[in-house]
């Protein structure tokens, strides 16, 4: 027989190249997002504080170029508009971020449902997705605001709508994947409940393009919501956002420094999301080294 | 058929016709790192292949037996660094342009890969795969020509209704029948050398027979020479007639093989042969080899396999022995001798103990 | 129910007369989708067509067969990972198809499975003791009872319980494999399915992990099913063997027995085509080189599945399916001119 009193010493485990180091997710791009998106973090929260304006008053001349007084100038009614571009946050922050979780939450929802319990569970779920997801954002909002009445709530509640959709797809088709795989049959052997199962075994290691998703998709929202203020179906005047300022820069076109507020903070925001969000799929890769799981 | 000559071609062997053996690679390196950091994955091996011989090449994982082969036909990823000498009839191939490569490719050697299934494009017809091939080398030739040259093939390694199966897809063949289109882009060039890497690792072992035959029959009919990489022993034994194997980037010996099988000279060799179970002999105690391959960057000093080797003794920790010849042998082991004069069932000494990691 | 064939299935029992686990007609059929084209009507895989056999207590069952043979179904059909389209599994005298989800749980503690797959067999962001103790806390147990208890697992499969809190791939492919047999042997199963346990490891770990396994396998006296396509290892471990060809037992017998003397030609075949790690040998094999390939289970030949590659196939092959019992070589055997 084998000899079986060989103690079999710790066997050298191939090591995960190490070479980038501990943390590789962690490039220029990243830092530079997580700081941009810090900053306008801060002044979301503390901008009513320090902010030298009031943005919704007038506090100069109508259209005065940059100057020492105010930075950016004013707008057409003589508000600081480096105030507004600043108080405009407070509108696209919290707002993106609420359309996305409730986006991911819905269409997680379908989607796990969906993918773990397959069959006509399945399709009739991914029918009503495919249904909403045909629905043009735009479309919707318009609906809405005609149901509900105009505003930045009633717009939110529009993108949310749009949006869950996809992410009911992105999960459906990583939980198809992940349910297949060996692990998942050893639960299942060991005894392992439907929601054992879907909470341990599969969720976590399905949920990750989601997650990357969701970060990179809160740029997304901003640009929605600042397109369908643009068009008059977002926020109202005299609200503070970058969409509304954008649609009066326009209108007066050679005053350009009104739209360049809104325009930078968008850009810098959106771009912030976007960085993010190639740092979080390289922290979630199993394969970058650096993670420890 | 014939399967493995005991006389074997090899290093001491008959050269091709013009004297140059098909394949003489010297002091072959190759690394991935870079000159602070480096990663090497062949530490210097030497193979000479001449025509009508086989060779085969044994090793686990991570032993370089794949790359080394690639470098025949300058197919490494980009981020490999070369050193050494690969020379294909006299001629050497590293550093070559691409054109010229391209030339060598093909017509002169010929190369199965492992897996059937990713190999072939999936959306030609594999007579249009085939076709290619012949193409490749003969823009001259017609179309229609190509075509039926390729429906030759295709019966020369024995796929029935020739012609109707040229005009499938990968995907409606089996893998037996994907490797054998494999083999047939492979010598639809009538190349001279044959390099065959893990070319029935994914098959079953009826559809593997087949394809081991087919192999067999080719060399002889063509004269040609074969490589077959492998990590089973048992595929090599039944094939060739001359093994080198393969560890931790160097080729740690390299026989005849039956005198490999019968009296292997290096530790890592009888080891291989003491692990492997044998349809033959049921009740034959495997001995596992304690420990894992080597990783390459972290070797220096003294002998690759000393940390899992039962017979190891105090000068393997500062020696890197060379192949040391006898006969037409070479085992790189200082004790090659003493190794060699072991009858096989003896079991290694300090196989129990705790090895130095 | 229990046709003369089905008895002579089981073999003279190593240990005690009664089963442990009784297979009778499984029956698993994939339905196949068509994209594209016509509907053809209903079209199946026939991946297991009655399969019948015993296995009892402390011995080790090898169902041994080529790609889409229909031995992993047959496993995974047993522990109910895929539900059989029918046929009937009794484990100590208990039918396993037909429990509910309450009581199935109980009983799955009995039997338990080690994959193929080292790799994406283990939960890539859990701890390897959190891997272990999974099927106890599945099956009730508290989490730090089940913790507690995975020092002595992991040694039993000699791995060192300090490394408890890492991840799976700060492991080899032969350590991770020791981790799911850790995994598995937590229940303290009666009956473990090995399914390829060692195929997707290199020789020298492989050799490791057989020996484990062997060792396991008398000191608890577990009853391995043991899978694979690798006839130098099933016969390196196995007391019995099933042959498996296109869904079906063509043979089934002690191990020393069968492969010495082999009935079924595709045993033969497979005997003969399974390389021997010895040139002399090699060189004077008679080697038998099968003609054409498996036919396609979705509509395998009628009558004897075999007969397409069978040197002795005749006319009766055709028209009549040979059944598995015994004519003459001490075990059964499918084929009419065994």
């Amino acid at each position: 027989m084998t000899a079986l009193d060989l103690t079999l010493r710790e066997e050298v485990a191939r090591p995960e190249r190490r070479r980038a180091g501990r943390a590789a997710w962690l490039t220029v791009p990243v830092i530079l997002g997580l700081i941009v998106f810090g900053g306008w973090l801060v002044i979301a929260l503390t901008i009513t504080l320090w902010s030298p304006y009031d943005p919704l008053a007038t506090t100069g001349l109508p259209l005065l170029p940059p100057s020492a007084e105010h930075l950016l100038g004013t707008d057409a009614l003589g508000r600081d508009v480096l105030a507004r571009t600043l108080y405009g946050v407070r509108a696209s922050l919290p707002l993106c971020f609420a359309v996305i979780a409730g986006g991911v939450l819905i269409g997680s929802l379908f989607g796990a449902v969906a993918g773990f319990f397959g069959g006509w569970v399945d399709a009739v779920l991914m029918r009503i997705t495919d249904v909403v997801l045909a629905f043009p954002a735009i479309l919707l909002a318009m609906v809405m605001t005609a149901a509900l009445g105009p505003g930045l709530f009633h717009a939110g509640i529009a993108m949310v709508l749009v949006w869950w959709p996809i992410y009911a797809r992105l999960l459906r088709a990583q939980i198809l994947s992940v349910k297949e795989q060996a692990h998942v049959e050893a639960a299942v052997a060991a005894g392992a409940g439907r929601w054992r199962q879907l909470r341990i075994h599969i969720l976590p290691l399905a949920i990750t393009p989601t997650l990357v998703n969701a970060t990179m998709d809160l740029g997304q929202v901003v640009l929605l919501a600042a397109g369908l203020s643009f068009i008059g179906l977002g926020a109202t005047p005299p609200t503070p956002e970058w969409g509304l300022m954008i649609n009066d820069g326009t209108i007066h076109f050679y005053q350009w420094w009104v739209a360049l507020g809104p325009g930078l903070a968008i850009l810098s925001l959106v771009l912030a999301f976007n960085f993010i969000g190639d740092g979080v799929r390289d922290l979630l890769d199993v394969r970058t080294p650096g993670r420890s799981a | 058929m014939t399967g493995g000559r005991p006389g074997g071609g090899g290093v001491t062997g008959p050269a091709a016709a013009g004297g140059a053996p098909l394949l003489a690679i010297r002091d072959l390196a190759i690394d991935f790192g870079t000159p602070e950091e480096p990663q090497p994955a062949v530490r210097g091996i030497d193979l000479t292949v001449t025509q009508g011989s086989t060779l085969g090449i044994v090793g686990e994982s991570g032993s370089g037996k794949s790359m080394s082969m690639l470098s025949v036909v300058s197919l490494l990823p980009d981020t490999a660094r070369v050193s050494g000498s690969v020379q294909l009839a006299g001629r050497e191939v590293l550093g070559l342009g691409p054109r010229e490569l391209r030339k060598i490719r093909g017509s002169q050697v010929g190369m199965i890969f492992q897996d059937p299934m990713t190999s072939l494009n999936p959306v030609f017809t594999v007579g249009d795969q085939v076709g290619e091939a012949i193409r490749t080398h003969e823009p001259g030739m017609s179309r229609r020509k190509a075509r039926a040259r390729a429906i030759e093939l295709l019966a020369d390694v024995t796929i029935p209704r020739p012609a109707e199966r040229a005009r499938s897809y990968p995907f409606e063949l089996s893998g037996g029948m994907r490797q054998r289109v494999m083999i047939a882009i492979a010598i639809a060039n009538n190349p001279a050398l044959l390099i065959a890497d893990e070319p029935t690792t994914a098959l079953d072992v009826t559809i593997q027979a087949q394809i081991l035959e087919l192999l067999k029959r080719l060399v002889d009919e063509r004269n040609v020479g074969l490589i077959v990489i492998s990590h089973d022993l048992g595929v090599v034994a039944g094939v060739v007639d001359r093994v080198a194997v393969m560890y931790g980037g160097r080729i740690v010996e390299d026989a005849p093989v039956d005198e490999l099988f019968a009296a292997p000279r290096h530790p890592y060799t009888r080891a291989l042969l003491g692990c492997t179970p044998r349809l033959d002999r049921p009740n034959a105690s495997l001995t596992p080899i304690p420990g894992t391959p080597p990783v390459l960057s972290a070797l220096h000093g003294g002998c690759s396999f000393r940390a899992r080797c039962g017979y190891r003794q105090p000068r393997c920790e500062d020696e890197d022995p060379a192949l040391q010849p006898a006969g037409r042998s070479q085992a790189a082991c200082l004790f090659a001798d003493e190794i060699g004069a072991l009858p096989l069932s003896t079991a290694a000494p300090a196989a129990t103990e705790e090895a130095a990691s | 129910m229990s046709s003369p064939a089905t008895s002579e299935a089981s073999a003279p029992p190593p240990g005690g007369a009664e089963p442990l686990l009784s297979v009778r007609d499984l029956v698993k059929e994939f339905p196949v989708r068509h994209s594209g084209g016509p509907i053809r009507g209903r079209d199946v895989v026939h991946a297991v067509s009655g399969v019948s056999f015993d296995l009892y207590a402390g011995e080790v069952l090898s169902l041994v067969g080529e790609s889409g043979c229909g031995k992993s179904t047959t496993g995974r059909c047993i522990l109910r990972l895929v539900e059989p389209t029918s046929g009937e599994v009794t484990f100590r005298g208990e039918d396993l198809l037909h429990k509910r989800p309450g009581e199935l749980r109980a009983l799955r503690r009995h039997l338990q499975i080690v994959f193929q797959d080292p790799y994406s067999s283990l939960h890539p962001r859990r701890r390897v003791r959190d891997i272990i103790a999974e099927p106890m806390i599945v099956q009730g147990m508290s989490n730090r009872a089940a913790l507690a208890e995975v020092p002595r697992l992991m040694e039993t499969v000699h791995l060192d319980p300090a490394r408890a809190g890492r991840y799976p791939h700060e492991f080899s492919g032969g350590q991770r494999q020791r981790i799911g047999i850790a995994r598995a042997l937590s229940l303290s199963p009666e009956i473990l399915v090995l399914d390829e346990p060692v195929s997707a490891l290199d020789v020298s770990v492989q050799a490791g992990i057989l020996g484990l396994l062997e060792d396991l396998q008398q000191r608890l006296q577990i009853a391995y099913l043991f899978i694979s396509h690798n006839l130098s290892v099933v016969r390196h471990l196995a007391d019995r063997v099933a042959v498996m060809y296109l869904g079906k037992i063509v043979e089934i017998g002690p191990a020393l027995e069968t492969f010495a003397d082999p009935g079924h030609p595709y045993t033969q075949a497979l005997l003969s085509a399974a390389p021997i790690p010895d040139p002399v040998v090699e060189r004077g094999r008679e080697r038998i080189v099968l003609g054409g390939e498996v036919p396609s289970a979705i509509e395998p030949p009628s009558g004897c599945r075999f007969r397409t590659r069978c040197w002795k196939a005749a006319e009766i092959c055709a028209t009549e399916e040979p059944a598995l019992i015994d004519r003459g070589n001490g075990h059964p055997v499918a084929c009419h001119f065994a």
